[in-house]
């Protein structure tokens, strides 16, 4: 305790996107919008759990947001993201509908999984997003298996999998990387090394220094890049996505990135020093690109307060569509989607392809 | 009509489906070259290639849990772990994604997938690769459990199994793998959650499930020489259950035995006890009688691993306490 | 515009919290995200940050006191802003929030649920008959199964020597006990309604006939008067005495003889299984005391879609030719205490079963009390009759003058047959069915025999 990890931005790969970068206003401004949207989300999380009003565990992405948003601008509509119990991020930066998020976190009917999985298990399968996990590293064997399936398909998709740096210490971890490294599969390990798992620093837990230094023993590239720079983290997914693509494999990129909240709601983050979280806060990956998006004469003042005021807006609206406009679910559905083709009877499971009566075998 | 043997018929299975059906696909550690541990998926490879039949590495998580991403992306896989005793490696993949997704993600997703394995004892080989460990998955909401204990079964469950959009975990037995039985050539299939009378009787019930349905007979035959007609029932499918046929059963004779090969305790033969008392109390005539494998793990000398495991001769004897006689 | 600031629920298992510390004082400006004290919660100290800008106008509650989560503990406003007399109040209280729940009502769906899931437990616990319970000095160890066998054979289960494990009485002891027992012949109708009012048939037997329900009800009502009754066998004359010919006996006697002479009749015969009838029976009549529908009631009806389906059977001989029938009717044959005698349901393939139920009950009580109108023992096409109650296995009925057919119905008993290959006791009953050959040739009348036994075996096909 006490130390600042300071993170040298060293890439390995990845050019420096500078004004020249090729990429639209619109499309950078659409960038920061989406940080911005995360980060109101997020704080809005925090605040309702204070409240009462979210009931059950939710991880803040705050601080992180330049990781997501990076990383799912550089995929397309078929390709496919799994996520972790810290989800929010990767979920809004996908474009999801923060009203159904907030609904599902407040355990409501119109939520994204009908008030069935809450914060940690949020998932939009028709929008590529399939599913986070509560499980660390639990999600890293089925984005394997995703991007099995997308291989033998024969589509050229990808699948982004995210963990953290908690995460590259599990088993799943290396038993994936391991099984992508030798089938090449076409998944882009994404690792947010938010320096803790859970209050145990990632220098006391973890072998290395780096996690992207094991990518060598499972044959593939590892890049570290700066996951508070939105554009850094978009190059360095982008290549290594267009290299999955093309049948080459996976990678493993490691963004260096910081989580402002505690683990959870009742972390009082006594394992990290102001120090280092007020270094941290000063590299704001939204305050960076704001900062060089005025610099590029892209953004102003007013069209920044604009731009705050539609994400107020949208969070507004998300509460109230959330707290006062979604009912509870119907308890007498709390046995829905159990299994496909069979539902709980009176003595067990019994078929519903067959009348009444008639279920179950009749000689 | 052929009589093939046990993995014959598995392997019949898996051929058959993944010919019709080109989503179907088959990993797990040995199962391409070597044709499984016990040549359960012998000359696939050969047929479909080695994208479609993949040896894996040595990684049990990542095998359920690739079967599952895959499964939700649109494929039909068939994964298997070698033992049951492994599938503690897999449990988190299995139980905690395959088995929820569907239910966790509002209904939005399916999970079609079958995990293939195997238990039992009786080769000798110890506590690590003899157990049954069926209750553990039973017990999981989302999943359903099926142990045929002969060749027709195995062939007509696995390709409903391969057909279904649920997760399934297959359990067979290694020491049914070469056993014979008449497996038709033309295709047919077993629904889940049917259960097989093996041998009609009207003074006790006994109701047991995998190679223990064989020794279940076995008394069948022992009790009908001392004049006492059993009814036996193989389950088959353990998840979903064929209640209604073990209540018709037990109204009529009024006495119970369960035999199961898992341990006793939380034995998943528990389960059936409470249901016939729930629904059927008052035709019970005696106590419900379980025959299950000893509070230990399993041991390597044969000696100890037959008394630890259940025999005919136990099943007979339960089957008379519950007539009173000793 | 105020702001109340409650204390905050840092942590899911958190119920109280204490104020350590205010780093902001009354009328300190409050930015977004400024701390405005320091909590302790049962883990840690943590910070509150505001969420909301403005002038901290009023610190509420004190520091090192524990207080509840949601607790009210200051207020922010505009600066100079008059707080509200009830936020005050509110202050002063010092109560603890509340749960927050928005009062979202769930649809209606989960309270039809419930209630229906309630229902159908009912209705389970109401089939199980609440007999009366004989108090013995200790506890009774009877299996389950005894117990309820010994109810139906109306065995006083109290009396049976237990031979089971530990001397308990298992169901072969109430068998042996229902069989060494003198013997009652009883109509087994009179054996439940005995079990059920606690009557001895061992009281009412008579020699040369059953133990009727009657009986046992007359019992019931003034128990000498039954004895007496019961003493006292019908229909006993004396020896060598003629006795003539009542009204019915000689219509009877004539239409029996002419039937017999004059109608050339074949004899077929067929299983039905009743197995899944039964159990309709039972679970449409579950809960009802009354009105219950018999068996008699599904066969009624089965005929009638029948002879709908074979005008040929539908019809009568009439001088001059064959004239078919326009409505399905069928008769129930009644027994009498002097005879016979057969009131016609009509247009019985039209009609929903319950209501061929009650027309049949009511055509049976007043045929018992002699209270039918010519047209309605007239007119029918078929004429049905059961000697179940009886045991009868199967009989070969006489056809009824004027009609086609008659469907003679045996009782209802498990039986061993051969399903799918393997042995399975199903409930069977044997039909009987004569018909007149000069109306209905021999493959006509077995297909008709056919579709009242397949109606029969696959009810809910055809039941409302």
């Amino acid at each position: 305790m006490g130390k600042v990890r300071e993170v040298k931005r060293k890439r390995a790969g990845a050019p420096s996107p500078g004004k020249g970068d090729g990429l639209t206003a619109e499309f950078k401004i659409g960038l920061l919008h989406r940080m911005m949207e995360i980060r109101a989300f997020e704080d809005k999380v925090f605040e309702l759990l204070g409240r009462n009003i979210l009931q059950g565990a939710s991880h803040v992405y705050a601080g992180q947001e330049a990781v997501a948003v990076g990383a799912c601008a550089a995929i397309g509509d078929r390709d496919y993201v799994t996520s972790t119990h810290r989800g929010h991020g990767h979920c809004i930066a996908l474009g999801a509908d923060l009203k159904r998020m907030m609904a599902e976190l407040c355990g409501k009917a119109t939520g994204y999984c009908k008030g069935r999985g809450g914060s940690m298990h949020i998932a939009d399968v028709s929008n590529r997003n399939l599913g986070a996990t509560g499980i660390v590293g639990g999600n890293i064997p089925v984005g394997t298996g995703a991007a099995l399936a997308c291989q033998m398909q024969k589509k050229d998709s990808v699948v982004l999998c995210f963990f953290g740096d908690g995460a590259s210490n599990e088993g799943t971890f290396h038993e994936s990387l391991n099984m992508a490294g030798k089938w090449k599969l076409p998944v882009i390990y994404i690792c947010e090394n938010n320096l803790y798992g859970m209050s145990v620093a990632f220098e006391r837990a973890c072998a290395v220094n780096d996690v992207a230094s094991r990518a060598r023993s499972y044959a593939m590239p590892g890049v570290i890049v700066d996951g508070q720079d939105v554009l850094a983290v978009r190059e360095a997914v982008l290549e290594m996505v267009e290299r999955a693509r093309r049948g080459d494999g996976p990678a493993l990129i490691e963004a260096k990135t910081y989580r402002y909240r505690g683990h959870s709601r009742s972390d009082p983050r006594v394992y990290r020093t102001k120090e280092e979280e007020a270094y941290w806060h000063d590299r704001d990956p939204i305050t960076l690109f704001r900062t060089k998006l005025m610099g590029e004469g892209v953004l102003t003042e007013q069209s920044f307060e604009a731009l705050q005021q539609e994400v107020d807006k949208t969070l507004a609206a998300a509460e109230k569509f959330a707290i006062e406009d979604s009912p509870y679910p119907n308890p007498a559905e709390v046995m829905d989607d159990v299994y496909c083709g069979w539902v709980e009877g009176e003595r067990g499971l019994v078929r519903t392809d067959l009348p009444a009566g008639q279920a179950g075998r009749k000689g | 009509m052929p009589v093939i043997m046990y993995r014959e018929a598995i392997r019949d299975a898996l051929a058959e489906e993944m010919r019709r059906d080109p989503r179907v696909f088959v990993m797990g550690e040995d199962v391409a070259i070597y044709g499984g541990a016990y040549s359960a998926t012998q000359g696939l490879v050969q047929e479909f290639g080695e994208e479609r039949v993949r040896d894996t590495a040595i990684s049990e998580a990542a095998i359920a849990g690739a079967a599952t991403g895959a499964a939700m992306c649109g494929m039909r896989p068939v994964a298997e772990i070698m033992y049951v005793d492994f599938m503690t490696l897999a449990m988190d993949q299995f139980v905690n994604q395959a088995a929820k997704n569907r239910y966790m993600f509002g209904g939005k997703t399916t999970v079609p997938m079958v995990l293939r394995t195997e238990g039992g004892a009786g080769r000798c080989i110890a506590a690590h690769h003899s157990q049954s460990l069926e209750a553990w998955f039973v017990h999981a909401p989302g999943i359903f459990v099926v142990m045929p204990s002969t060749p027709y079964d195995a062939k007509g469950l696995l390709k409903t199994c391969i057909r279904d959009d649920n997760p399934i975990l297959f359990i067979e037995h290694k020491m049914l793998y070469n056993t014979k039985g008449e497996v038709p050539s033309e295709e047919y299939l077993i629904p889940l959650g049917e259960a097989a009378v093996r041998r009609s009787g009207c003074d006790v019930t006994i109701v047991s499930y995998s190679r223990m349905a064989l020794r279940a007979e076995e008394a069948g035959k022992t009790l009908a020489d001392e004049g006492i007609s059993a009814e036996v029932i193989d389950l088959r499918c353990l998840k979903p259950l064929d209640i209604d046929l073990i209540l018709e059963s037990v109204k009529k004779t009024g006495r119970l035995v369960l035999a199961s090969e898992a341990y006793k305790d939380g034995n998943f033969v528990c389960e059936i006890a409470t249901k016939v008392q729930e629904f059927a109390f008052d035709y019970l005539d005696a106590p419900i009688e379980r025959v299950c494998a000893a509070n230990c793990p399993v041991p390597m000398s044969p000696v100890l691993e037959d008394e630890a495991i259940p025999r005919a001769d136990k099943i007979v004897a339960a089957a008379k306490r519950t007539l009173g006689k000793a | 515009m105020i702001q109340k600031i409650m204390l905050p629920k840092l942590g899911e298992t958190v119920e109280t919290s204490t104020i350590e510390k205010w780093l902001k004082k009354e009328g300190d400006a409050v930015a977004v995200g400024d701390i405005l004290c320091e909590i302790t919660t049962d883990k840690a100290t943590l910070e509150v940050e505001s969420y909301h800008r403005g002038t901290l106008l009023k610190i509420v509650a004190p520091t090192g006191k524990e207080l509840p989560v949601g607790t009210l503990i200051a207020i922010l406003g505009d600066p100079g802003e008059k707080i509200p007399d009830e936020v005050l109040a509110e202050a002063a209280a010092a109560k603890p929030g509340s749960k927050s729940y928005p009062a979202t009502t769930y649809a209606a769906a989960s309270a039809a649920a419930s209630s229906a899931a309630a229902g159908s437990t009912a209705s389970a616990a109401g089939s199980i008959e609440a007999a009366p319970v004989v108090a013995p000095t200790g506890p009774l160890i009877a299996s389950p199964r005894a117990r309820r066998l010994a109810k139906e054979l109306g065995v006083a289960i109290e009396k049976v020597k237990g031979t089971g494990p530990g001397g308990r009485i298992v169901e072969a002891d109430v068998e042996a006990a229902s069989k060494a027992a003198p013997s009652v012949r009883a109509t087994p109708l009179a054996r439940k309604v005995a079990a059920q009012k606690g009557v001895d048939l061992a009281t009412l037997a008579a020699p040369g006939r059953k133990v009727t329900k009657e009986d046992v009800l007359r019992a019931k009502a003034t128990p000498e008067a039954a004895a007496e009754a019961a003493a006292q066998p019908r229909h006993a004359p004396t020896p060598g005495q003629v006795i003539p010919l009542s009204p019915m006996r000689r219509i009877i006697a004539e239409r029996m003889l002419e039937a017999k002479r004059t109608v050339p009749c074949y004899y077929l015969q067929m299983d039905a299984d009743m197995t899944d009838l039964a159990a309709l029976r039972t679970k449409l009549n579950a809960g009802r005391e009354s009105g219950k529908i018999t068996f008699n009631d599904f066969v009624l009806k089965a005929c009638g879609m029948a002879l709908r389906a074979f005008p040929v059977v539908n019809s009568r001989w009439v001088e001059g030719g064959i004239e078919r029938r326009s409505e399905a009717s069928v008769g129930l044959a009644v027994s009498l205490d002097e005879g016979l005698i057969v009131p016609v349901v009509r247009d019985v393939d039209r009609k929903p079963l319950r209501q061929i139920s009650q027309e049949a009950a009511d055509l049976v009580e007043r045929a018992r009390s002699r209270k039918l109108k010519p047209a309605e023992y007239q007119g029918g096409c078929m004429t049905l009759t059961n000697l179940g109650m009886y045991s009868i296995r199967s009989f070969i009925p006489i056809i009824n003058l004027g009609e086609s057919a008659i469907l003679g119905l045996g009782v209802i008993e498990d039986r061993v047959v051969c399903q799918q290959g393997c042995m399975r006791i199903r409930q069977i009953m044997t039909l009987t069915l004569a018909m007149d050959h000069r109306l209905v040739d021999g493959t006509v009348g077995a297909q008709f025999l056919e579709m009242i036994r397949d109606l029969l075996e696959a009810p809910q096909k055809w039941v409302e």
